[in-house]
């Protein structure tokens, strides 16, 4: 039998963004089976030669989502017959959804990080998701959300990470890696500056922390500093100009980025995720995370103290998601009881064993792909 | 079709119908518990210095009483005609929840589900099945199995188990060589309760370092760790 041609579409592998490296990781990890022939197409980054799969890249400024240049990739790739599988949001995915005559199986891995009006996806989203041959979700709280939605059930598998890179660093080396002092309270933040990561109540939090903890210090951890939210404004306007320590995301490699979170005493995302890397990594190198109480991420925590409930809930965007509004107050109490009750290294590290490729891969990602194949 | 009926002797008082010659028994001499059940099976699967290798070994527990005087033949006609590579009395559809390697490891997430037999108190264990079918893992108690596959997985795990979850191990081996697994639902007491909760047993040289706790918990661990691969396990 020949390899079945296998092409990805989602965030180019070689962007270090979270869709970009679970697209690496599982296209690499996939490539390694001698029953499938992988490709990707991607959006954004250059590709790398480093990588064993053929890759199309479009630019960042493309806004069909792929669209445009699907058909010529999918030509040269020779994947008329084989299975294209997206790892995307599906409101970016109707175009694809809405192809006729295919003859391709389509498989998607959707990152729900939100729910909307009854409970369920918005119409466009639905209709996308239907139309796949396979559906796979991040957590069990997305795959009960599309299940909602379109009325059939759906399996999930989490995304894994690299524990070569993300463990627990030495604390000492970490905090002169991250130029704090070895006695400084150290929250980090890592999140891409999104409308729905709140960034405000992460400044907020903070500020509030440091009236109790004079010596604190805030990692910020971003992509870019102006864009929903002005990252300098925000520094300014909650008094913490003098104790940042920012690095952007993008210029840093994945070990260094393990030394900055086991700088950290804790870490905050006040964030809706479809399941979460900062969350993930947080906790592999040891440091407890505050999260929402909301959305699939909530599923690694392993503390019900560590999640904040939300006040109430908004709708945003075109796609009717519903996010959770937060009090900044609830954050500042919960951290404070972490820092008061720092958990063990392992506890964190344990919650988050089982998200390692090397456990994941075997137990769950590659029976799920072969068995696509004999389905 | 050859067998051998390999029989760990404890303190049990069970009892096994039929006519069977010398040769077909392997009595394992354990009343002094100085090897563990797992050992007692590799000296049982050892011993072919005077006689040819079985086609089947049947291991059962010493506690054992079967009330069917035709078990043996229902039993060896699975390995005949169905292709069985197993055979137990007890057997369970499933081993493992779906979301066993999901979520961290905990213990309950590796149990046994739809145990079915013929116990003459199946009630408590499960279902009844007085018939056969296939499962996905089968209960120690006994436990029929085709010697050349366990000399093909290389004998009993002595290097890893000790007395829980063999059963478990062999289907697991079983599911991992694509190989069946069925029960059988004959008649059968299993008394139970004999020589794993008495002091013998906790004093047991082999358990030293150990508990009967731990003796319970790290095998399922262990075996979650190996047989990522095929666990969970799911017969329809």
């Amino acid at each position: 039998m020949p390899p079945t041609p296998l092409l990805f579409i989602s965030d180019s592998p070689s962007l270090r963004t979270g869709l970009g490296r679970i697209t690496r990781d599982l296209a690499c990890l996939t490539a390694s089976l001698p029953e499938f022939r992988v490709g990707c197409l991607g959006r954004g980054g250059l590709g790398s030669s480093r990588l064993p799969i053929a890759q199309y890249v479009v630019p960042e400024s493309d806004q069909t989502w792929c669209q445009a240049a699907f058909d010529q990739c999918l030509n040269d790739f020779g994947g008329r017959k084989g299975i294209v599988m997206t790892i995307w949001d599906p409101s970016r995915l109707y175009w694809f959804s809405q192809l006729e005559s295919v003859e391709f199986k389509r498989w998607g891995y959707f990152p729900v990080d939100s729910t909307g009006p009854r409970d369920k996806l918005t119409g466009v989203s639905t209709a996308t998701i239907r139309e796949y041959d396979r559906q796979l979700a991040y957590t069990a709280w997305g795959a009960q959300v599309i299940e909602r939605s379109i009325g059939k059930p759906v399996d999930w598998i989490p995304h894994g990470y690299d524990a070569d890179k993300f463990q627990p660093r030495d604390r000492y080396a970490s905090r002169m890696t991250l130029n704090v002092g070895q006695d400084d309270i150290v929250i980090g933040c890592n999140m891409t500056n999104q409308a729905r990561k709140d960034w405000g109540v992460a400044f907020a939090c903070v500020s509030e922390l440091r009236k109790a903890y004079r010596s604190l210090k805030f990692w910020v951890h971003v992509d870019v500093l102006d864009r929903h939210w002005s990252i300098p404004a925000l520094a300014q306007d909650f008094g913490l100009m003098d104790c940042i320590a920012l690095t952007m995301s993008g210029s840093k490699a994945d070990e260094e980025l393990s030394h900055y979170y086991s700088a950290c005493d804790l870490t905050l995302l006040p964030s809706t995720e479809g399941m979460g890397y900062p969350l993930i990594e947080s906790m592999a190198c040891g440091t407890p995370v505050l999260h929402g109480n909301y959305g699939g991420g909530v599923e690694i925590i392993p503390r019900g103290s560590w999640l904040v409930g939300p006040r109430c809930f908004r709708l945003d965007t075109p796609y009717n998601s519903l996010r959770p509004c937060f009090e900044p107050g609830d954050w500042v109490d919960a951290a404070r009881e972490i820092l008061e009750n720092p958990p063990e290294r392992e506890e964190c590290t344990a919650a988050v064993e089982h998200l390692r490729w090397s456990a994941l891969w075997p137990s769950c990602w590659k029976k799920w792909m072969l068995e696509g194949l004999a389905s | 079709m050859n067998y051998e009926i390999v029989m760990v002797k404890c303190e049990g008082t069970g009892h096994i119908p039929g006519s069977h010659p010398a040769d077909a028994w392997r009595i394992i001499d354990n009343q002094s518990n100085r090897f563990s059940p797992c050992e007692a099976y590799q000296r049982a699967l050892n011993c072919r210095a005077t006689k040819p290798q079985p086609d089947v070994q049947i291991y059962i527990h010493d506690d054992v009483t079967i009330h069917e005087k035709d078990w043996l033949e229902n039993v060896l006609m699975l390995f005949r005609h169905m292709d069985a590579t197993v055979v137990g009395f007890g057997g369970a559809t499933s081993l493992g929840s779906p979301d066993l390697y999901k979520v961290p490891y905990r213990l309950e997430n590796m149990a046994r589900g739809g145990y079915v037999s013929n116990q003459t108190d199946w009630q408590v264990h499960g279902g009844r099945e007085a018939g056969f079918r296939q499962v996905a893992v089968v209960d120690a108690f006994m436990m029929a199995v085709r010697t050349d596959f366990l000399r093909k997985i290389g004998g009993w795990p002595v290097q890893h188990l000790t007395h829980h979850c063999l059963d478990l191990w062999l289907c697991c081996e079983a599911a991992r060589h694509d190989r069946k697994v069925f029960l059988v639902g004959c008649s059968v007491t299993h008394h139970g309760g004999g020589t794993s909760v008495k002091d013998i047993y906790r004093n047991a040289a082999w358990l030293q370092g150990g508990t009967r706790e731990s003796d319970h918990q790290e095998p399922h661990r262990w075996l979650a760790q190996e047989y990522r691969d095929v666990l969970p396990l799911r017969v329809k």
